[in-house]
């Protein structure tokens, strides 16, 4: 449903936006309630809500049914009501027979090739693809599935659509494993007194840091998220996140981006303790190094010259000025001047965004020449008289049907040359853009000259320049 | 007879003869062989260039030629773009060396394949260069690229402020003596009257190169009408109390973009042309 919909039934419901990290917190404290219940319970991979346990062994210890009402009744009092449980021989058809409309599903030992045989091909985990071909292929049941021949089954549907075929006949390595007991890293130090400013603990927390980044090396771990918390007489008053650019296990370095972090936006009250948590850990890299000198210095200059520096860098600017602050231009899949190139941070994030445009297929096929742009335009700027889309609203006069001189900035700019108007027009699903853009060399009442982008929006009825050519 | 025109001469007999290996780590070659040919052989490392003109003059279109070349050349490059006033498709090829308007005279030599430097911008949102706040992070960014030692080129487009304080020239400088970036401040001379607000006196840039546009400009005509103008470049380089002029001739291909559509048609009828 919809979220109006939603707060129609309940006033006081709360949005948030989906965030992995307390996904990931909740995962962990269900799993720390589901060990009462079985000694192996692993988490599935891929997925927050599915969780493996270890159904072994529970004859003398009223039987299936009962772990399955005793799983439930614990997950609903953490607040998820609508769970569902199955137990099978192999892990995937436990998590179909989960899926059922039941609140719980035993499948009879011996029998998960049975089970699964009368269900539809809708429940493989292959690709939407696969599950089309054999849907027009008459298959519609698991078990029409698993008559097919195993190598018939690769050549014609690839590895993944095999892997489906043994999970269908029962066959899961999977299994639950004993959760390991994870190690939180946090110091707290009382500084005996109210501190108004953070420069003043410094040393305090360089202290703190060092004996953390100990413990990590003990584990051989990097820091990946910190976070540290002020409290003022036991009352946490303010706890700030931090994001590391890359994993490190550098004092000096995480001691310089905590500095940075906290100078950009300092403390409004004064606090009595500190603690510093380290939120997320990742495994030390075992990547050798480049050795300077070599040829991978030519190959990438940027990337093997001195990382340390460039991870600095770039968390100083991302601290002070943003994570989109520092960009490379990239092209776009539009054609308007504008559109056609956007900046995309040079620190990304996760997974990042593809590029739209093949430029490696442009400049082969097609050749550069008919992409790169003539001159520079710059875009003009508020103080210019130009509003939120970066363009000036002008002024025209024509002479025998072509412009003639155009107002400007409060003077009336002669125009000595103009192009033929280069006609654009697209975005239609958006909103629809027309315009013919002419390149204009301009000249003042006191001589000087400016080459300019004149451009008429047909939409708007109305004249604009886009920007200067410089 | 004062060491730079006896260089000079010098030169003029014996070209290319003056170059020793030191110098490839002193100067940054331009490729614009108007330039390298005037200023010593390029723009120093560890000092203050200035790059002025009008606000329409081909200063920033020989800027990024410039880029290009240096990129191609395996340079690294940072923009500092205060008001975010650049286009990303203008800049999308310059890293592997490509331009739109190029000098006619540019020296290509090739540069190394597959070893391109890097080009970066870094945008400053905000009020623009009025703004106090836009200034300092453009100064504090400034610095902090220099200082990095990553970038061998780190340009400021000072958009209209008109010099550097004493304070802030000191910290740059400082800041260049310890690495090895060379530092181009890019600067809009005032529209209303080239030169107001300007005080030579407190330009402390080691080379200054200035540029405006030609009064002589070329078209390129296309099936209906010019469909290019490309005004020609006049400029001058003050380094070492010495000032040259010169004149750099642009060369470009016209972009290649979609038509979708004819020009509108006039539905006017005649009385309202006659009339217009």
């Amino acid at each position: 449903m919809r979220l109006s919909q939603a707060r129609a039934l309940c006033a006081e419901l709360l949005w948030r936006d989906y965030d992995e990290s307390l996904c990931r917190q909740a995962q962990k404290e269900l799993l720390a309630d589901l060990i009462s219940c079985s000694p192996r319970v692993s988490a599935s991979a891929g997925s927050f809500a599915n969780f493996l346990l270890d159904a072994g062994g529970l004859r003398h210890m009223g039987g299936e049914g009962k772990l399955c009402r005793e799983l439930l009744k614990l997950v609903s009092r953490r607040g998820y009501t609508e769970a569902s449980a199955g137990i099978a021989d192999s892990a995937f058809a436990a998590t179909v027979a989960a899926l059922s409309r039941r609140r719980w599903l035993l499948v009879p030992e011996g029998g998960d090739r049975d089970f699964l045989a009368c269900l539809p091909v809708e429940y493989l985990p292959v690709e939407m693809e696969a599950r089309q071909t054999l849907r027009s292929l008459g298959i519609d049941r698991i078990g029409e599935f698993t008559a097919l021949a195993p190598d018939e089954i690769c050549s014609r549907f690839g590895a993944g659509a095999l892997a489906a075929y043994h999970l269908a006949c029962g066959l899961d390595a999977r299994q639950p494993s004993i959760p390991v007991k994870e190690r939180s890293y946090h110091c707290l130090v009382d500084l005996g007194g109210p501190v108004e400013s953070f420069t003043d603990t410094i040393f305090v927390i360089k202290s703190l840091i060092d004996r953390l980044v100990l413990e990590l090396a003990r584990e051989s771990l990097c820091a990946e998220e910190l976070a540290i918390g002020f409290y003022n007489d036991n009352e946490l008053i303010e706890e700030r996140p931090i994001r590391m650019m890359s994993p490190s296990s550098n004092s000096k370095f995480l001691l310089e981006v905590l500095r940075l972090s906290l100078e950009s936006k300092p403390i409004a009250r004064e606090f009595t303790a500190l603690e510093l948590t380290i939120a997320r850990t990742a495994p030390e890299s075992r990547q050798q190094l480049s050795i300077a000198g070599t040829g991978d210095e030519r190959a990438d200059p940027l990337g093997s010259r001195s990382g340390e520096a460039l991870s600095l860098l770039l968390a100083r600017i991302a601290v002070r000025l943003g994570d989109e602050a520092l960009v490379r231009p990239v092209l776009d899949d539009q054609y308007f001047h504008d559109l056609a190139g956007r900046w995309q941070p040079v620190i990304e994030k996760t997974g990042g965004e593809p590029s739209a445009v093949d430029v490696d297929f442009v400049e082969k096929f097609l050749g550069p020449s008919g992409l790169v742009s003539e001159m520079v335009l710059k875009k003009c700027s508020e103080s210019d008289g130009a509003d939120d889309r970066g363009v000036v609203p002008v002024m025209v006069e024509f002479q025998e049907s072509r412009p003639g001189a155009v107002n400007f900035e409060g003077l009336w700019y002669e125009i000595i040359a103009i192009t033929v108007p280069e006609c654009l027009s697209g975005l239609w699903w958006e909103a629809p853009v027309r315009r013919s853009c002419y390149r204009a060399l301009i000249r003042s009442p006191f001589g000087q000259r400016l080459l300019v982008m004149l451009v008429y929006d047909h939409e708007l009825r109305a004249w604009h320049i886009e920007g200067i050519f410089d | 007879m004062k060491v730079a025109s006896l260089r000079q001469q010098l030169e003029q007999l014996f070209p290319g003869k003056w170059l020793s290996a030191g110098d490839a780590l002193r100067v940054l070659r331009t490729g614009i062989a108007e330039i390298d040919s005037e200023s010593g052989r390029g723009l120093a490392r560890r000092r203050i260039s200035a790059w002025t003109g009008p606000v329409s003059s081909g200063k920033t279109t020989l800027l990024r030629s410039v880029v290009a070349y240096w990129c191609m050349s395996g340079l690294n490059v940072a923009y500092i773009d205060t008001c975010s006033r650049l286009i990303a498709f203008d800049w999308a090829f310059v890293d592997r060396g490509l331009c739109g308007a190029w000098p006619a005279g540019m020296i290509t030599d090739g540069g190394r394949q597959g070893s391109f430097g890097q080009f970066m911008v870094l945008r400053l949102r905000g009020g623009g260069t009025g703004d106090t706040n836009v200034r300092r992070e453009a100064f504090w960014a400034a610095e902090q690229l220099i200082a990095s030692n990553i970038f061998d080129v780190v340009i400021f487009d000072l958009v209209t402020i008109p010099y550097l304080s004493d304070r802030i020239y000191a910290r740059l400088q400082r800041a260049l003596d310890r690495s090895r970036s060379a530092l181009i401040l890019l600067r809009d001379e005032d529209r209303g009257d080239p030169g107001q607000g300007q005080d030579p006196g407190r330009d402390h840039s080691h080379t200054r190169v200035g540029f405006k546009w030609s009064s002589n400009y070329a078209r390129q005509d296309g099936l209906g009408g010019p469909v290019m103008i490309l005004p020609g470049i006049q400029g001058f380089i003050e380094k070492e109390g010495l000032t040259r002029n010169m004149e750099i001739e642009l060369v470009t291909n016209v972009t290649n973009r979609l038509f979708t559509h004819p020009q509108p048609p006039d539905r006017r009828t005649s009385k309202a042309r006659a009339r217009a």
